[in-house]
């Protein structure tokens, strides 16, 4: 379909209300902005947008874009097997290529695999089933966890992300099947990162699972 | 006057930018075969592309074919970066094309044949308990936008890129990226109005 285009910008109004959106988030080149601004200044009703369209931005920057990818985690334990033939495939593809092209990948992962799971146990994974693919995903898991966390199951986004960057962690598995994930902190800082893992109130578990160093 | 709303935007800068970096150098050493710096490259752009990826197709086992198959092309391809724009600008139009490839290939409809005539939303102030309603109004006006609606309010709003980029990335005439821009945010804002009047 051929959109309908605006109509030319002949007037400042049209002018400023095409750019407002980068306006807003300060992406217009300096002549640009000062155009918008002496605009602003006359008319209230791009003042008036200026004000909702910030409380939109506001709102959909904040959306949860993970409620779709949860929702999809949980339908599959609900009903695995239909779901799980559907995926093969594709997955299976992506893991052929990948592979393909780093020929030791594969053993790397199933080493850092099995380390992981020998410490942490049944408790953590009671019914993980082994990796039957590795997406690109799987390259973080190069690098072994030593330190498995749990969140709390409300847990948003940000505040995983803010706490994994308090702690100066790195997601190299899960979620488990128990919801765990499995962590890489600094090694001299280790001790440190479970102190402020703990005290964060959105984990609900942090334990290490290596020797102390 | 500031043009920046100082919370949001500090808020989607810690979510959706990674840290001042040389990624073209990063991408010379993926030339070189560096997956150490393959690797730094996908931490640094595995966020932003699965909420922009989640975003235009909304399909998760499509996002995630997307996501790689986006990731691979820098990794097999990293010399069809010449340099003319910015890193993010070449894997974003890799990650837009992929997706619409992905969504003609799942058969869904990539351009919004009702942008101009959908109506709002019909429901009533009765219906609107709060603002988890009114957000849940809102991802629904997202998701009745095209694949390429959505691309365009996102990149801009989330991704904080402008519309020179954006026509870069879609590969289409800057007044494209306005008219998309116009008609997404005339949607949202008719939505808005009906849904949110009580909060916004």
């Amino acid at each position: 379909m051929i959109e309908p285009a605006l109509p030319p910008h002949e007037e400042p109004h049209d002018e400023a209300q095409s750019l407002l959106p980068w306006y807003l988030t300060g992406q217009l080149s300096a002549s640009e902005r000062a155009a918008v601004e002496t605009h602003l200044t006359s008319c209230p009703r791009c003042r008036a947008d200026v004000a909702s369209e910030r409380r939109l931005i506001a709102e959909l920057v904040d959306l949860p874009v993970e409620v779709e990818l949860g929702w999809t985690r949980l339908r599959e334990r609900l009903d695995p097997k239909p779901q799980a033939a559907a995926r093969g495939g594709a997955r299976r593809e992506v893991g052929r290529r990948w592979r393909a092209g780093l020929p030791w990948l594969g053993w790397a992962l199933a080493a850092g695999q099995i380390a992981v799971f020998a410490v942490v146990g049944q408790a953590i994974w009671p019914a993980a089933p082994p990796a039957r693919y590795h997406t690109l995903a799987g390259v973080a898991a190069l690098a072994a966890g030593n330190v498995v966390v749990i969140f709390r199951p409300d847990t948003r986004e940000r505040e995983l992300r803010a706490t994994l960057e308090a702690s100066h962690a790195r997601v190299v598995d899960g979620p488990t099947a128990a919801d765990a994930y499995v962590l890489r902190v600094p090694a001299s800082q280790r001790l440190a990162a479970l102190a402020t893992l703990r005290a964060r109130p959105d984990i609900t578990l942090a334990e290490p699972i290596d020797a102390p160093p | 006057m500031s043009a920046r709303q100082g919370g949001t935007a500090d808020r989607r800068r810690d979510i959706a930018r990674p840290a001042a970096f040389d990624e073209a150098r990063l991408i010379d050493r993926i030339a070189e075969g560096d997956l150490r710096a393959f690797e730094q490259l996908y931490r640094l752009y595995h966020p932003r592309l699965t909420r922009f990826i989640v975003n235009m197709v909304h399909r998760p086992q499509i996002t995630e074919e997307v996501l790689d198959d986006t990731m691979l092309v820098v990794w097999n391809r990293p010399t069809s970066y010449n340099g003319a724009s910015k890193v993010s600008t070449w894997i974003f139009a890799i990650a837009y094309h992929k997706a619409l490839s992905a969504l003609r290939r799942h058969r869904e409809p990539v351009e919004d044949k009702h942008a101009e005539t959908r109506e709002s939303l019909e429901a009533g102030p009765e219906q609107l308990l709060g603002r988890r309603q009114a957000r849940e109004a809102l991802l629904t006006a997202m998701r009745e936008l095209s694949p390429d609606h959505r691309a365009v309010v996102d990149l801009t709003y989330f991704h904080e890129i402008g519309y020179r980029e954006i026509a870069d990335i879609m590969d289409c005439p800057i007044d494209t990226v306005k008219t998309r821009m116009h008609h997404a945010r005339r949607h949202l804002k008719r939505v808005l109005s009906g849904q949110m009047a009580d909060w916004l």
